[in-house]
């Protein structure tokens, strides 16, 4: 299994945590082997905090502060999940915090175009395909619109929805980091997409029904 | 994909690109060499960074409670310090003005030693806000040097008057004249039930 690989959690089976060995080092001090659990769980991490906060360069920050934060408490990490899962919820209280900072408000208010320039990104890093420039370009608006749309869902919905919808985590992870069950991420999962579709079908982007 | 309404499926597939759009931007290469380097503490990268988290929320607090606070003082400064014209009166040792019986005259009002007044500044510059305390006793001097208190003067009254009890008249029970009412049977006409003609 690969770094970048989704893994399903076996959270409450520490045999199976294929992070055991090198978290066992970890806490008897050795820096290499968390290095090499940073090197094996950034893009996971990284990804929790661009759910949570939609910005690269924030979710950069808090990634770090995540893996130093779970280093100096590693200590107490007893096993009863995966490490991941562990330090999945680590990055997520951390990406709160940094949601809720006045430093990020400000920043995004004094300079709102800096919060979009991710999403510019992703758009121009959308693949060409074989379709022609004319449908290449709706699809490209329609992606931006869908997009627009999700950042306009509520929290709950849009946490979930881009959690289960990045393929990096399960549902029973999801719901470790949010702290609800997995049927409540379902439905919000769910509910979320129904909202999108309701918005869409009210752009005239879907057939009604 | 054209500008056509999309059904369903399209609509979650254009959802799950969106979405894996949204979620596909991969983190710093240096992220492991960044973390290592702060855990070892060579790195003030970090520091600075959660510093600033950190120090945004403090500021802003700190400024809130010092607006507050200022706000508050300045609203307490500029409040008069008391009543005075009313703790000057108050502070007059006011004649009794009960009814004497011993026939002796009534003692003068007598008031309150009154501070002096601040001597004239003849000289030197002219500070650019007086002390406060030195406003406040200036009003208090303004009050009690007032000697003159305009008289309310005096009204004659009239003794009150006996009041006469208003006189009413008797009343007198009187029938009221109802007229005859007079019931009628009612007249009903014999009604016909026919059958319908059929309409097409």
């Amino acid at each position: 299994m690969t770094a970048t690989e989704p893994r399903e959690p076996g959270e409450l089976a520490p045999g199976v945590d294929p992070d055991l060995t090198l978290v066992r080092r970890a806490q008897a001090g050795d820096t290499d082997a968390f290095g090499e659990l940073v090197q094996r769980n950034r893009k996971a991490v990284f990804r929790a905090a661009v759910a949570a906060l939609g910005s690269a360069t924030d979710a950069d920050d808090v990634a770090q502060e995540a893996f130093v934060l779970a280093y100096r408490k590693i200590a107490s990490f007893r096993g009863d999940a995966a490490f991941r899962t562990w330090l999945l919820a680590i990055t997520w209280r951390k990406a709160l915090d940094r949601r809720k900072s006045v430093g990020r408000w400000l920043r995004l208010t004094v300079s709102p175009a800096d919060a979009d320039s991710d999403a510019t990104n992703w758009i121009e890093q959308m693949p060409a395909d074989e379709r022609s420039p004319e449908d290449n370009l709706a699809a490209a608006q329609l992606q931006q619109t869908i997009k627009r749309l999700i950042k306009t869902l509520p929290r709950k919905l849009r946490d979930a929805l881009l959690l289960a919808g990045s393929g990096e985590y399960s549902y029973a992870q999801i719901g470790f980091i949010l702290g609800v069950p997995v049927g409540t991420v379902k439905w919000r999962v769910s509910e979320a997409r129904r909202v999108l579709k309701e918005k869409m079908s009210a752009l005239g982007h879907a057939y009604d029904g | 994909m054209t500008d056509r309404p999309l059904g369903d499926s399209e609509l979650d597939a254009a959802i799950d690109r969106a979405v894996r759009d949204l979620m596909g931007a991969e983190p710093r290469a240096d992220l492991r060499e960044r973390v290592l380097s702060e855990l070892a503490g060579g790195s003030s990268e970090l520091a600075g960074t959660s510093a600033r988290a950190t120090l945004w929320p403090r500021l802003a607090f700190g400024l809130v409670v010092a607006t507050a606070a200022i706000v508050i003082a300045v609203q307490f400064a500029d409040r008069p310090a008391e009543r005075p014209a009313e703790q000057t009166v108050a502070g007059r040792t006011a004649p009794d003005e009960r009814p004497r019986t011993d026939g002796t005259p009534l003692p003068p009002a007598v008031a309150p030693p009154v501070p002096p007044r601040l001597p004239a500044r003849v000289s030197g510059p002219a500070p650019t806000t007086p002390p406060r305390r030195a406003m406040v006793e200036d009003r208090s001097i303004q009050a009690a040097s007032i000697d003159t208190v305009p008289s309310l003067g005096t009204a004659p009254m009239t003794p009150l008057a006996r009041i006469e009890p208003i006189g009413l008249s008797r009343l007198e029970a009187s029938e009221i004249p109802a007229p005859a009412i007079d019931i009628k049977p009612l007249a009903i006409e014999l009604l016909e039930i026919g059958p319908l003609t059929p309409q097409r």
